[in-house]
């Protein structure tokens, strides 16, 4: 059975009819993706659209998990589909439910077939110097927020209320923190878990920001009112850049992702919480700080305690 | 002489979500039973040290030492089942290739 790896990930807004047309494709002019492999990458992938329709077979589509994996260059995906061609190319991807757009986002990733041995290794301490990896780690920040608007307005059309809202938000991010805690752990810290708090929380604030948004936190908190309460304060969050809210949605904030991930990391890591994310007005500055309230849970305190 | 290796990756609320038994097994009922109440042991002195210790592998229970290195293998197959999208933490891994990988891996280090 062939197993497919996911290598590249590449971000291109197409017209929804003219991928079934073969007809013009407009990339967005921003990306960083070269020009010439996205050409590559499109081309092949409407051959394989235009075969797949011939033969009746349509294109994979997943659900919101497939945004979970948005911060990891190094995508896996084991399948047992004997109906694919180890040669063709695979489009995997999203359609946009916001009827008003004609844009759909698609994911082309490209697939390949590994040989038995697969040469993708989850270290790479001696890969840091060369550029072709670091470019393999970026993603224009324009794509992403593009995607992230999507994914916003996606769950905006399958909810009712802000509060539903910030919940699938937040599951989004969820998945995304159980696994960036894993490959973090394995790949920047050498197999070594957190066992105390303290250090979960330096770990978040740390690490984790670095490898997702390309910084560390701008500071990490203890409350004063209760014991289990931590905040992780951002000017302004990665996720939050190109987003405002109307008055109508009140508190809701999109950090909700982000709160998710925490939440994520924390969870897997044995230390379940409450995370949200809350808008905080600094003065003599116009946009909010955004500030993500870490609530442990009573089991966390009890072992903290016993542990001394 | 019957050597058999059970290997069983457990997850959070001890859900078994791999097994894979290596070896020539003569007596497959008794050993399943043997193998449920090692397992159980096995977590329960895993459960005491795990979190006084930061790393990950228990030499209480890992006499053998050639064995780090397997389990480090099977530690990086199952980061990429995890890294899987589609893959839902805690559910039974269902892959007929890492269910090879491993029984590769097995052979060459036990």
């Amino acid at each position: 059975m062939p197993v497919w790896y996911f290598s590249n990930l590449t971000f291109c807004f197409l017209n929804y009819p003219c991928l079934l047309n073969n007809s013009t494709i407009v990339p967005d002019a921003s990306m960083t993706v070269s020009q010439s492999s996205l050409v590559s990458v499109l081309s092949n992938t409407l051959t394989l659209c235009s075969r797949s329709q011939k033969k009746k077979k349509k294109p994979l589509f997943t659900d919101l998990s497939i945004w979970d994996s948005l911060f990891l260059s190094d995508l896996y995906l084991s399948t047992e589909h004997s109906a694919l061609n180890p040669k063709e190319e695979f489009v995997f991807g999203l359609e946009s439910k916001a009827r008003h757009r004609s844009n759909c986002v698609y994911f082309i990733l490209k697939l390949q077939h590994q040989a038995p041995q697969p040469p993708l290794r989850l270290r790479r301490k001696g890969e840091e110097g060369r550029n072709d990896d670091r470019s393999k780690q970026e993603v224009s920040l324009s794509a992403f927020a593009f995607l992230f608007s999507e994914l916003v307005q996606y769950n905006q059309t399958q909810v009712d209320n802000i509060a539903e809202l910030e919940r699938r938000l937040e599951d989004a991010g969820y998945a995304v923190g159980a696994r960036v805690l894993e490959l973090l752990c394995h790949r920047d810290k050498g197999n070594r878990r957190e066992t105390r708090l303290l250090g979960i929380l330096s770990f978040v604030h740390s690490t984790v920001w670095k490898v997702l948004f390309g910084k560390v936190a701008d500071s990490l908190e203890k409350g004063t009112e209760h014991e289990d309460e931590y905040m992780i304060s951002e000017k302004e969050l990665l996720v939050n850049r190109f987003i405002s809210i109307p008055k109508d949605m009140g508190t809701f904030n999109c950090g909700a992702f982000v709160a998710g991930i925490v939440r994520g990391v924390l969870d897997s890591a044995g230390f379940p919480a409450v995370v949200t994310a809350h808008f905080v007005p600094m003065e003599g500055q116009q946009r909010p700080r955004t500030t993500i309230l870490i609530k442990f849970a009573e089991e966390v305190l009890r072992r903290e305690a016993r542990l001394g | 002489m019957a050597s058999t290796a059970c290997f069983i990756i457990v997850s959070r609320n001890d859900i078994p979500i791999y097994e894979a038994e290596v070896g020539s097994a003569l007596k497959k009922e008794e050993a399943a039973h043997q193998h449920q109440f090692i397992l159980n042991a096995a977590l329960d002195i895993v459960q005491d040290i795990a979190w006084n210790t930061s790393a990950m592998f228990l030499k209480a229970v890992d006499r053998f030492n050639d064995l780090v290195v397997f389990f480090q293998e099977v530690h990086e197959l199952y980061i990429k089942i995890l890294l899987n999208p589609l893959y839902l933490p805690g559910s039974r891994i269902t892959s007929s290739h890492f269910d090879t990988k491993v029984r590769g891996l097995a052979r060459k280090y036990l």
